[in-house]
């Protein structure tokens, strides 16, 4: 695969990221159930005191990781892409940790949550490939 | 036998070759280098990440408004081990029975919770001579309704008391939008055998609803025009408004004593 579809393809996972981490903002803020497939998960994981980290909401946190990879992935520039993949690692890193939480410590799993994980998952693939390319 | 000219060509086609590998090696050792240095940061960060998320662990998820609670340990101490069931406090065979007509949010039925309250459990409830009943209201606004319904919810699991303890407690200002779902979860947690999970579904589940319907239509049927307001009577009898001028103890404890005696 080439250098510009990766490129792309971390856009658009980066935009669905920023998407999910959104709503999860929205919900955060607007203090609203979310809309969630497993009964109660979303609520008890979004309500948890894990939900935050340093006071700030992790799904806030999340939307600024996406939006950065996003930007990064627009620009043409070996440091935007060493960014991105950092970013990428960095947030899959940390959402295998919350992950860990739901299953281990809350018993509830947030259908979002492990959505957003996945995506940042496979962008982390992607902008690590990119980094392996462009050297 | 090759020529002269055909050698100069194998060697720098050699040359070129070699060159080549050298470069390919090189990208190959420095995209390594990044990946590297990529992880050891990423891990880095990671590691700073979890440390600090562990590091919440030990205290209660945030209020709203970013405090704790107050008057855990107080209302623990006050309620710990008194029977309740439903919405009623004490012994069901209590001779004498109060009912309490309160909105959550309302700072007169916060101060009779603080400065009545407690003498009435200590003296009458705890020893078996009353019970109160609770009439949930939620005409101040859409924190008071929210409030009754999770006491609601609360007395499906016989524990409304010790939340109503923690609400009052833990007031904020009136229609501040303060009773949020992250300020009952708060509240849920710090109450003994309250299953936060059973209370967030069933706080907007048509039982709730009715038990708050039912409070207000009590109050709306006696003609009271604010809280808290009062009936006290014989348990199974017939209850009497208890009118107060005051929410001191002594404006409870004469009429509840005069009854006693009788």
């Amino acid at each position: 695969m080439s250098d510009q579809r990766l490129r792309r393809l971390a856009c658009a996972l980066a935009l669905l990221g920023a998407a999910i981490a959104g709503y999860l903002v929205y919900v955060h803020y607007a203090d609203i159930k979310p809309i969630c497939t497993i009964a109660h998960g979303c609520e008890k994981v979004q309500g948890s005191s894990y939900s935050r980290l340093a006071g700030i909401p992790v799904a806030l946190l999340g939307l600024i990781s996406y939006g950065l990879i996003f930007m990064a992935s627009l620009v043409r520039d070996e440091r935007a892409v060493l960014l991105a993949a950092t970013t990428a690692v960095v947030g899959a890193g940390f959402s295998a940790w919350l992950t860990y939480l739901e299953l281990a410590r809350l018993h509830a799993v947030c259908s979002w949550c492990v959505l957003s994980a996945v995506t940042m998952t496979l962008l982390a693939g992607v902008t690590v490939l990119r980094v392996l390319r462009s050297s | 036998m090759a020529s002269r000219k055909q050698q100069k060509e194998a060697a720098r086609a050699e040359r070129e070759a070699r060159q080549l590998a050298d470069a390919a090696a090189t990208r190959r050792r420095r995209a390594m280098a990044q990946l590297g240095g990529l992880l050891a940061v990423a891990a880095v960060v990671v590691g700073v990440l979890i440390a600090v998320s562990s590091s919440g662990e030990k205290t209660p998820a945030p209020r709203s408004q970013g405090q704790g609670l107050a008057g855990v340990a107080e209302s623990a101490q006050l309620l710990g081990g008194v029977i309740e069931r439903g919405l009623t406090l004490g012994r069901p065979d209590a001779p004498l029975t109060l009912v309490e007509y309160a909105d959550m949010q309302c700072p007169a039925c916060r101060a009779y919770s603080e400065q009545v309250f407690p003498e009435l459990v200590q003296r009458y409830v705890r020893p078996g001579k009353l019970r109160i009943e609770l009439r949930l209201q939620s005409f101040l606004g859409e924190d008071s309704v929210t409030a009754a319904r999770a006491v609601a919810a609360a007395a499906a699991q016989n524990r409304a008391w010790p939340l109503v303890d923690l609400l009052y407690r833990n007031q904020g200002q009136e229609n501040s939008g303060y009773v949020t779902r992250d300020f009952v979860l708060s509240l849920s947690r710090s109450v003994p055998g309250l299953d936060e999970d059973r209370l967030l579904r069933d706080q907007s589940g048509a039982a709730a609803q009715r038990m708050v319907q039912a409070g207000s239509a009590a109050f709306a049927r006696l003609g009271f025009q604010g809280t808290p307001s009062f009936q006290l009577g014989r348990t199974g009898g017939d209850l009497s408004v208890l009118t107060v001028r005051q929410l001191a103890p002594a404006e409870f404890t004469g009429p509840i004593d005069s009854l006693l005696a009788k």
